[in-house]
């Protein structure tokens, strides 16, 4: 919490910690916009901290402290409209976008924050692993599921149980391909995360030609990467697949039928790659439930503290 | 005999005094050539590593004589743990920069200057500052060469004849 803290002003510190108090486990997002109070999320509601009016100071004041006094720093986190701060917190930025030759050059005048509370759920994954085990490997998965549903965290504990290992099976070589920088929350190159003993992290890399590096060099069982959904990366997938590498991936989306209607990602469909489909779904007050497809998109079980173990 | 000791204490006074003040003028040029070579490495540090201040500190402060390097240094130290205001360590720590170097007022005013500026801005920007503050100190630099080269000689020679000469008026 303190690594969060720091970013406020001296004047606005006290304020904020006081109104996170002992909240902080269920914290999920603090924003900040201009000339607005400052909005907390909770998983299960939302608050405003009324007392205090984030000036355009104050955002100044923020925006030295995240680059540690070093805004020249920030070229590419400006363009890609994110920093990831020390404890492997993002922090996603909005303001005046400005184009070079037609692509995102930076941003000017950043207006609002959006920090977003990194959190690591071990064991989150233990359950749901032996679904994917087939021996020696692990299957194609996809994992599907809305914006904060809980799909990264979910990949994340997913990885570190595969390299680290279970009491089924030893573990794998795992790389993780982090283009946004939010699995492994590198920071200079290293982890933040724990992401298992034998996990290789290519950090900001894209991740269709990170695959390929990784198969040339790192010589992987098991590919991990979040958020696939471009051209690319659908076409770097289709070669993968057959390079025998397990790949678990995720994707955004509210069901699994919706994710096999988008026609970038028709192709994985068609050739009818990833062996398991998991649907990720997160209420606040039940938790995280798990719907498990087999290949032919056929629900085979359903895993969540609402769900009755028989 | 007391006489004669009295009066080579006045002259060797004078002479010291005289010697002190050209060897300030030395080595205010010496601080200004460091400061701007010091400021050149941390332009190229901005532009190839992108690495912090904290550490573009610390690494000039080493390759820089001291005591240049050790403002650098003493910066790098405090940057360490999480500060507030960036600009209140620098204007402390030019204060302390300028009770123990030859640097006189109107470069510290430069320097300042520069620390409002100094990680705030874009590194397009950033390389425009530092190079304005660079082109600033080299002007103080160029007067100060001058002004030795002018008058080291001149006080060194001047320090000794006042020396003599309040000798004889007491005489």
């Amino acid at each position: 919490m303190q690594e969060i803290l720091r970013l406020f002003p001296p004047s606005m510190a006290p304020d904020v910690f006081a109104a996170i108090k002992n909240r902080f486990s269920t914290l999920e997002e603090i924003r900040l916009r201009v000339d607005k109070p400052i909005e907390l999320i909770f998983t299960s509601r939302s608050s405003w901290i009324k007392e205090v009016i984030f000036s355009s100071k104050d955002r100044d004041f923020v925006l030295t402290q995240l680059s540690e006094h070093s805004l020249y720093r920030l070229e590419t986190e400006l363009k890609e409209g994110f920093i990831t701060i020390d404890g492997g917190h993002r922090v996603g930025l909005a303001g005046k976008v400005h184009l070079h030759k037609g692509q995102v050059a930076g941003m000017h005048f950043i207006s609002s924050f959006n920090i977003r509370i990194a959190k690591q759920i071990r064991h989150l994954a233990l359950d749901l692993l032996p679904y994917l085990d087939h021996g020696q490997t692990y299957g194609h998965t996809l994992i599907i599921g809305s914006p904060q549903a809980g799909k990264t965290t979910l990949l994340r504990d997913l990885a570190r149980l595969i390299s680290s290992g279970t009491y089924r099976q030893s573990g794998k070589k795992v790389t993780v391909i982090d283009e946004r920088s939010e699995l492994a929350a590198s920071k200079d190159g290293v982890p933040q995360f724990d992401l298992g003993r034998r996990t290789d992290v290519l950090d900001r890399c894209p991740k269709a030609t990170g695959m390929m590096m990784a198969i040339r060099s790192l010589s992987p069982e098991v590919i991990i990467v979040d958020e696939i959904g471009k051209k690319e990366d659908v076409l770097a997938l289709l070669d993968v697949f057959h390079a025998g590498v397990s790949i678990i991936c995720t994707v955004h989306g509210s069901s699994l039928d919706e994710v096999a209607k988008r026609i970038t990602l028709k192709p994985l469909f068609l050739e009818r790659i990833f062996q398991h489909y998991i649907f990720v779904s997160h209420e606040a007050s039940i938790g995280f439930t798990y719907t498990i497809y087999d290949q032919e998109r056929n629900p085979l079980r359903i895993i969540g503290p609402g769900v009755s173990d028989d | 005999m007391i006489k004669l000791i009295g009066a080579m204490m006045i002259v060797l006074t004078t002479t010291l005094i005289g010697f002190d003040i050209s060897r300030q003028m030395e080595a205010r040029t010496e601080e200004l050539r460091d400061l701007i070579y010091s400021l050149q490495m941390m332009e190229a540090e901005m532009n190839y590593s992108y690495e912090t201040l904290q550490s573009i500190f610390q690494s000039v402060g080493e390759k820089t004589a001291d005591p240049i390097g050790l403002f650098y240094r003493q910066l790098a130290r405090k940057l360490e743990s999480p500060v507030a205001y960036f600009y209140s360590i620098w204007e402390q720590n030019l204060q302390y920069l300028q009770q123990t170097t030859s640097l006189k007022n109107e470069e510290i005013k430069i320097l300042k200057q520069l620390g409002n500026n100094l990680g705030n801005h874009p590194i397009s920007q950033q390389e425009k500052e530092i190079t304005l503050t660079r082109f600033y100190l080299q002007k103080t630099l160029d007067e100060a060469t001058e002004q030795k080269n002018q008058y080291v000689k001149t006080i060194k020679t001047i320090s000794v004849l006042i020396g003599i000469f309040i000798v004889l008026i007491l005489i």
